[in-house]
C-alpha cells in the first residue's frame, strides 16, 4: 500500500467501515510508515477533542415561543395586504364623498369661483351681500373687493 | 428536536447564539412558505438542512463583507505537554477544544458546512452531499481537506506535536 492509497481510505478507516481483510492490510502500512500513522492519530484527536465542543440545547418551550413569533410575524404580513387594500378602497369609495363635503363648506369655496360670481355681481352690492359672499372668501379676498367695491362707487 | 438540530448546526457555522436562533427561524418560515414544494420530494431534514446551510453562507458572506472578519486572537501559548495536575490537564484539554473550534470557524464556509455536518451531525456523506447537492466524492475530498488544515493549523500552533 502506498501513501495515496491510505489518505483515500483514511476517512472510512476512521468510520470503521472498512472489513477486516482490508483493515489488516492497512494497518501494516500504518505499522511502517510513520507520515501515515501521524496522519491517522492526528485526525482521530482532532475528532475526538471536536466532541468536547458543546453547544446549548434549547428547551422545547424555547423553540415554540420562538417560532410562534416567526409566525405571527407571517400572519402580520399576511394581514398587511388586505389592510393597505382595504385603505386604498376605503378612499377611492369615500374620497369623492369627503370631497363634496370639502367643497360644500363655505370656507373653502374655490375663490375663482367666487370673484366670478362676485364681479359678475351687478354694483352696488348690498350689504347682506358683502357679508354673504365674505363668509365664502379669506379675508384679503373680502379687503380686495371691498376695495373695489368702494373705487367703484 | 429539528430545532435544536439546525440551531447546533447554525450555531457552530455562525459562531453565534443569536445569529443562529434567527437562521432557526428562518429556516422554519421558509419551511413553511416552501411546504407544499418539498413535501414528499426528499427528506424533509435534508430540505431543512439545505436551507440553514444556504442562510448560514448568506450570513457568512454577509458579516464578512461587513467585518472583512477580525481574525480571531490567538493567544501563542505553548501547549504544555508535561502538565501532571489534573486541573491543568482539564485546563489544556479546554484550551484544545478551544482551538480545534477555532480551526473550525477559520475553515471555508464549505469546507465548515462539511466538517460540521459530518462531525457534529453525524451524516453519512450521501447524505451531506444530498444537502449540498454535491457529488459524494468532491463531499469527501472537502471533508478530508477540512482535517488536514485544522491538523497543519494545529501543529503551527504546538497543539498537535507528532513528527509530520
Ligand atoms: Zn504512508
Amino acid at each position: 500500500m502506498r501513501c495515496k492509497d491510505f489518505e483515500k481510505r483514511i476517512l472510512d478507516l476512521i468510520d470503521g467501515k472498512i472489513d477486516f481483510k482490508e483493515k489488516k492490510f492497512i494497518e501494516r502500512h500504518i505499522q511502517v510508515c510513520d507520515r501515515c500513522k501521524n496522519l491517522y492519530n492526528d485526525f482521530v484527536f482532532i475528532l475526538e477533542k471536536a466532541k468536547g465542543i458543546h453547544h446549548l440545547e434549547l428547551k422545547e418551550e424555547f423553540w415554540k415561543s420562538k417560532l410562534d413569533l416567526v409566525f405571527e410575524r407571517r400572519i402580520h404580513k399576511f394581514l398587511l395586504k388586505p389592510v393597505l387594500i382595504g385603505v386604498f378602497l376605503f378612499f377611492l369609495i369615500v374620497g369623492p364623498l369627503i370631497k363634496r363635503v370639502y367643497f360644500l363648506s363655505p370656507q373653502k369655496i374655490p375663490v375663482s369661483v367666487v370673484k366670478t360670481d362676485v364681479f359678475n355681481h351687478e354694483l352696488p352690492f348690498t350689504e347682506d351681500e358683502i357679508i354673504k359672499y365674505s363668509d365664502y372668501m379669506s379675508e384679503k379676498e373680502v379687503e380686495k373687493i371691498l376695495d373695489f367695491f368702494f373705487s367703484n362707487f | 428536536m429539528y430545532a435544536n438540530k439546525i440551531y447546533s448546526l447554525a450555531y457552530k457555522m455562525v459562531n453565534n447564539h443569536e445569529d443562529a436562533i434567527d437562521i432557526v427561524q428562518e429556516v422554519f418560515l421558509r419551511a413553511y412558505k416552501n411546504w407544499d414544494n418539498f413535501k414528499g420530494l426528499s427528506k424533509f431534514s435534508t430540505y431543512l438542512y439545505r436551507v440553514a446551510v444556504n442562510l448560514c453562507y448568506d450570513f457568512l458572506r454577509k458579516k464578512k463583507r461587513e467585518k472583512k472578519i477580525e481574525n480571531l486572537n490567538y493567544e501563542n501559548y505553548p501547549f504544555s505537554s508535561n502538565s501532571n495536575s489534573g486541573v491543568e490537564e482539564n485546563l489544556m484539554e479546554e484550551r484544545i477544544i478551544k482551538e480545534i473550534k477555532n480551526e473550525i470557524d477559520n475553515l471555508t464556509e464549505k469546507q465548515k458546512a462539511v466538517f460540521i455536518l459530518k462531525t457534529f451531525e453525524d451524516l453519512k456523506y450521501e447524505e451531506i452531499a444530498k444537502i449540498l447537492k454535491k457529488r459524494v466524492g468532491t463531499i469527501k475530498a472537502t471533508y478530508f481537506q477540512s482535517l488536514q488544515k485544522i491538523r497543519e493549523n494545529l501543529r503551527k500552533k504546538g497543539v498537535i506535536k507528532n513528527e509530520m
